[in-house]
């Protein structure tokens, strides 16, 4: 069968994020640790010398978690000769600020002021990941406000997101959206949840402060640095769910964390970009604030905690991205079943466009034939317009 | 869970981990090379061999004093407080005049900085 693609990668994606019907449905990644790079490498799928060769050449990144080396692989061989033919329309890629240290521990804190490991397990495979809130007393997070000057944005990082995604464009028909973590993650990163909760509580406007500080020293900044490399799609990660639903009163939610979201909202779109929401678990009772702030797509949307159709009803000025579960089905699944299931939520979700499907987070300890079952799939049930 | 490395070492683990299994490291090391990193707050140090595209890394639960290093067999070492490391080669070339930091063969080991712990 001939293969009629009439759009670019980011005509298709910039279309769905608008609501408008596509010529096919795209496909999106946030990447893989190094346990997925490790299973790839080890399969007959992995990158060889010549597809390394054509990927060095065009400066390819080969940074993890976000594997724009190994989404490239998933090419068509018009694209990359040795190219998996199972194309990833669009991936994700973030900018973050340097590590730093505070006088108090003598862990490696991120810039939201949470700790950051690289562990090496008896295997040899390394895992790099934040493993908790550093500022755990308020006098931790005052010497953290002493820190401003180190906290602030360094334009190089977001200089070479443009040179990543320009030649993920150009190169290899795939859209990189790329971001900074979002407000809310930025603070319960640092202070943790138990923190949150009771200063929403018992000092709101010490929690507004921090909330504010963050904002004012690095947050606001680094978007105005992205929105200078013109990016098409902003994505920004800020986990508000678990299983259930919020992590948090949703009244806190819109008190402390839904203005400065708007703002990360209206910065995109000045700059001429659609702004998309990572955020993981059940998230169903902030859409409406989702709607009313212009959030163009939701990325994650775990089908299990999601009702994924009653979004698409109810909700179809979104996109939703994602909603391929990663922690079941990818992971325990055989890849004729990822077929049908892929089938089965086109069927759902993807008939009147806003439907941009793919793993609902980062690949883990997952099969590689599980994930390119998934993209062939969306290629092969996509063009249904 | 039984960590064979954490913090620093880890860190440069992870960069060297990475060029290694996109086949990377013996473009960037094309001769064989051995390093230490001793993170003086955050002991043991490391010892790192690098051969023909693959490394292997060990500590080196016996060395007490940056004084030590000079005896081992290595091509380059560095022994740092971990706070210097986050302020990049200005802040180690400081610590050097300070006498908290100690390197051999820096022109090695500020491109096994970048490379892995960038």
């Amino acid at each position: 069968m001939t293969k009629i693609q009439k759009m670019s990668a980011l005509e298709r994606v910039l279309t769905v994020l608008e609501g408008k019907i596509p010529d096919h449905v795209p496909s999106f990644i946030l990447g893989g640790d190094c346990d997925f790079v490790y299973r790839f490498m080890n399969s007959p799928y992995k990158l060889t010398e010549e597809d390394m060769e054509q990927l060095d050449k065009d400066r390819v990144s080969y940074m993890i978690p976000f594997i724009h080396s190994i989404v490239a692989k998933f090419s068509p061989p018009e694209i990359l000769p040795g190219g998996i033919d199972a194309k990833i329309d669009m991936c994700w890629s973030i900018a973050g600020g340097g590590l730093i240290q505070l006088d108090f521990t003598n862990k490696i804190l991120l810039q939201s002021g949470g700790t950051y490991d690289a562990v090496i397990k008896e295997d040899g495979i390394p895992h790099l990941w934040y493993t908790g809130p550093a500022l755990l007393k308020k006098e931790h997070i005052e010497e953290y406000w002493e820190k401003e000057k180190e906290l602030k944005p360094n334009s190089s990082g977001f200089r070479n997101l443009s040179r990543i995604r320009k030649t993920m464009l150009e190169k290899y028909d795939i859209v990189v959206s790329q971001g900074i973590s979002g407000p809310f993650e930025n603070c319960v990163f640092g202070i943790g949840l138990a923190n949150f909760a009771r200063f929403a509580r018992k000092e709101p406007g010490f929690l507004k402060q921090h909330i504010d500080f963050q904002w004012e020293t690095f947050e606001e900044p680094s978007l105005q640095l992205l929105m200078k490399q013109k990016p098409d799609v902003v994505m920004c990660g800020d986990d508000y769910g678990f299983n259930a639903g919020l992590q948090m009163n949703i009244k806190q939610w819109r008190k402390f964390i839904k203005p400065t979201l708007s703002e990360y909202v209206k910065i995109a779109h000045d700059g001429g970009a659609k702004f998309v929401l990572h955020s993981c678990g059940n998230i169903g009772e902030v859409f409406p604030d989702f709607v009313e702030i212009g959030i163009d797509g939701v990325e994650s949307l775990k089908p299990k905690n999601n009702d994924l159709k009653m979004y698409r009803e109810k909700y179809p000025e979104i996109a939703l991205v994602g909603t391929i579960d990663d922690s079941e089905m990818l992971k325990f699944e055989s890849p004729e079943y990822i077929r049908n299931s892929v089938k089965e939520s086109m069927q759902l979700l993807g008939k009147k466009g806003g439907y941009i499907p793919g793993p609902t987070n980062f690949l883990l300890d997952h099969p590689p034939e599980n994930i390119v079952s998934l993209f062939k799939s969306i290629q092969e049930f996509g063009g249904m317009y | 869970m039984c960590a064979k490395f954490r913090g620093i070492s880890a860190l440069i683990y992870s960069g060297l981990w990475r060029r290694q299994i996109f086949g990377k490291l013996k473009r960037d090391f094309p001769e064989n090379t051995t390093f230490i990193v001793y993170i003086t707050d955050q002991p043991p140090a490391v010892l790192v061999k690098i051969d023909n595209g693959t490394f292997e890394m060990e500590k080196l639960e016996d060395i007490k004093e940056i004084t030590e290093l000079d005896n081992l067999n290595c091509d380059s070492y560095l022994a740092t407080p971990q706070s210097y490391i986050f302020g990049g080669p200005a802040v180690l070339k400081k610590g050097i005049d300070e006498g908290k930091v100690k390197m051999k063969n820096e022109g090695l080991i500020f491109r096994i900085l970048l490379r892995n712990l960038s």
